[in-house]
């Protein structure tokens, strides 16, 4: 039996949710076992033990089932954390803010409801994985690709409204949705976009209707429970041109950002290119006890030694092209001709069994592959957190922030391991943060890092993207123009769609009115 | 689906293939009774084919360096053990407590100071002084935690005498076992 109550709920009134429940999906989708509630917890956490843990779990397998569960919630005042595929690694996984809180698991609500050739889309419901997609697609015939998160296990939905990126270039996963089905806390089933015209053709091929567009609200937040979304998918192209190109300096960054801000600003390379350290390239192919069993971060030696052995840089760029051959060809002499300029840069068509090449060439063509947890023997003892600063895609900038980041880790003795990602405009630079579980100093020291790092980077200017679950009060503080105005709008639209703040209360520093105290407003 | 059992144990599976071979699903964990369990086995790792070839007879579901071989795939009923790195262990515990699994044990293995040393709640004699044949000691250790023989004891640590760092080796290992419900074959 569960020892964790939720917050502010009786034993007995949590017995007679429990049992409404059963009533409701059956006794076996309700589990308060500790045995299957251990598999909500976040395997990577930076806190002791298994960190916050729910008091029970519930799995409904459809929106009837949803709206009968909210009722239930809304009649004991019942915190529901709400998890599609339960996946979100680095942020959390698929543990909730607050131990106690009920997991609302849709991982029964698998289903690829459409994909349509014609216009490029399928309807997805938020248990199928980019796993599930792509067999799919592939059982089916289709001449669709997916453009995953790098672990396959991922769900195609819950990562589009995380904010969450892929490789190819239909990597900006919430511009490619379209169209979202929500259930509010109500129980009230809204459609979005042309979803709100009855017999509409046209739900998965245009995003707005008139009025507002809501879409983003469902969007890391906890104003609804989205059931369905439409994701559009890019055509296999009659082409595909991968490249990596490692440059031998750290300061080589800022010259390389700002060659590759006009190829991608103008779309020569169209997908979701990379600039990744030699760390990151590193790690999946070698360990940090290979090569130094020092405290500390490497040092500059050992670097050196590393990129050697592996033919890397100290960045190393990641692009593709497509389309049909002649075009790519004839873009390519732009892309090599600019990125020479240089000195040192070294072009690389193929990088045989390099199993960074192998993984990162498999994303951007939309192949989903579990390969990136490998990365996590660069340390060992599995504990990893990531930092996500939001930049401008400019090389002054991005070297600044770099610098800054850099330096922090050292501070801490922990080794920068990062890539910065340009998407349309925007560049997000992922710092991952890896700790041994088993070392408790190490793990407090994590924990202290990102603390100071959200505040040193907000000082700059640099806000995050997404977060892992203990720091999302914090990052809500840093979002402070105008006297927190935007967090204030938040509690507003949450207070009215959900004034009893049943639906994952605390998501990005979301709280219902009765819990807020001393966080944004 | 055929596969050659001595090239996985020999590190000779190459590319993105996935083989997966069950064999022996018995999972009655009465002391002294034979349990056959299947072994998840880490093909570029080392020590955890050794540990995989010591479990003689067990089925073996093979991870290779893509890490791709726990999605999207079946998995085992009955017992289920491997020594494997920290992130395997990750997504096959993930997926196994999913699937209604029982976690038995979880130990963790470094090489620290020219050595491997262990954490076990085990009695792991057998361990020390093993060197390069830890992993087939520690199978003896994993086959008796089966087979209900000793009892789980207070976390020891144990070290097994020197031995180099394999090359492909992440130096951090965790050995696991969970009870799957039959039915998840």
């Amino acid at each position: 039996m569960s020892q964790n109550l939720p917050e502010g709920v009786s034993a007995s009134a949590f017995n007679a949710a429990l049992d409404e429940m059963r009533a409701i999906v059956g006794p076996q989708w309700v589990f308060v076992e500790q045995l299957p509630i251990s598999s909500y917890r976040d395997a990577y956490s930076p806190l002791p033990g298994d960190g916050m843990l729910p008091s029970a779990a519930v799995a409904p397998d459809g929106i009837e089932q949803i709206q009968k569960i909210l009722k239930v919630a809304n009649d004991h005042r019942l915190p529901l954390w709400t998890t599609g595929n339960g996946r979100n690694f680095a942020y959390g996984g698929p543990a909730p803010r607050q131990t106690g809180d009920v997991m609302l698991d849709l991982k029964r609500m698998n289903r690829v409801l459409e994909v349509n050739e014609k216009y490029g889309y399928a309807l997805v419901e938020p248990g199928v994985s980019y796993m599930q997609l792509y067999l799919h697609l592939q059982r089916i015939g289709s001449k669709l690709w997916i453009d995953c998160a790098a672990p396959a296990w991922g769900g195609v939905l819950g990562n589009a409204i995380e904010h969450g990126a892929g490789y190819t270039p239909y990597g900006d996963h919430f511009m490619m949705q379209c169209g979202m089905e929500v259930v509010l806390a109500d129980g009230t089933i809204v459609r979005t976009g042309q979803g709100a015209l009855p017999g509409s053709h046209n739900w998965q091929i245009g995003k707005n209707a008139v009025g507002p567009y809501l879409d983003g609200l469902f969007t890391q937040s906890n104003f609804g429970v989205v059931t369905k979304m439409g994701i559009w998918l890019m055509p296999e192209p009659p082409g595909y041109k991968p490249f990596m190109i490692s440059f031998p300096h750290e300061d080589d960054l800022e010259r390389v950002l700002d060659i590759a801000r006009p190829l991608k600003v103008n779309q020569l390379i169209p997908n979701g290119v990379l600039a990744v350290d030699l760390l990151w390239e590193a790690s999946a192919k070698t360990t940090r006890r290979q090569y130094y069993s020092g405290q500390g971060p490497l040092p500059p030696s050992v670097r050196a030694k590393i990129a050697s052995d592996f033919d890397l840089g100290m960045w190393n760029f990641y692009g593709a092209l497509y389309g049909p051959p002649p075009m790519m060809e004839n873009t390519w002499k732009v892309v090599e001709a600019a990125f020479q300029q240089v000195p040192g840069a070294k072009v690389f068509l193929d990088r045989g069994n390099d199993p960074a090449w192998a993984y990162r060439t498999k994303l951007m063509r939309g192949i989903p592959n579990m390969t990136e947890f490998s990365l996590m023997n660069w340390v060992g003892g599995g504990g990893h957190i990531n930092f996500s600063p939001i930049s401008a895609p400019d090389g002054k900038e991005a070297l600044h922030q770099y610098r800054l980041v850099e330096q922090r880790c050292h501070d801490y003795g922990f080794d920068y391991i990062g890539e910065f990602i340009i998407g349309w405009r925007d560049m997000h630079h992922i710092l991952m943060l890896m700790f041994d579980r088993a070392d408790p100093a190490m793990c407090k020291r994590a924990r202290d890092l990102f603390s100071l790092l959200i505040n040193q980077a907000a000082d700059a200017g640099f806000g995050e993207y997404r977060t892992h679950l203990l720091y999302m009060d914090q990052i809500a503080q840093t979002y402070k123009y105008n006297d927190h105005a935007l967090w204030d709008l938040h509690q507003k639209i949450k207070d009215t769609l959900d004034p009893n703040g049943i639906l994952s209360p605390g998501k990005m520093g979301i709280w219902p009115k009765s819990a807020r105290s001393g966080v944004a407003n | 689906m055929e596969f050659d059992r001595r090239a996985v144990l020999r590190g000779g599976v190459a590319g993105a293939a996935v083989l997966c071979l069950y064999g022996g699903t018995s999972s009655t964990r009465a002391q002294g009774a034979v349990v056959a369990p299947s072994v998840f086995v880490e093909s570029a790792i080392g020590e955890s084919r050794r540990f995989a070839a010591a479990h003689r007879g067990a089925g073996l579901h093979v991870v290779d360096s893509e890490l791709n071989g726990l999605v999207g795939r079946s998995l085992p009923g009955g017992i289920v053990v491997g020594l494997t790195s920290h992130p395997v262990a990750m997504i096959a515990e993930q997926l196994l407590r999913e699937a209604g699994g029982e976690p038995l044990f979880r130990w963790s293995h470094r090489h620290e100071d020219g050595g491997w040393q262990h954490e076990l709640d085990a009695d792991g004699v057998r361990l020390e002084a093993a060197r390069a044949m830890w992993p087939d000691a520690l199978a003896g250790l994993v086959d008796d935690r089966l087979r209900g023989i000793g009892t789980a004891s207070t976390a020891g640590r144990y070290c097994s005498g020197a031995c180099a760092l394999s090359p492909r080796s992440p130096s951090v290992l965790v050995s696991w076992g969970f009870n799957m419900p039959v039915t998840a074959l």
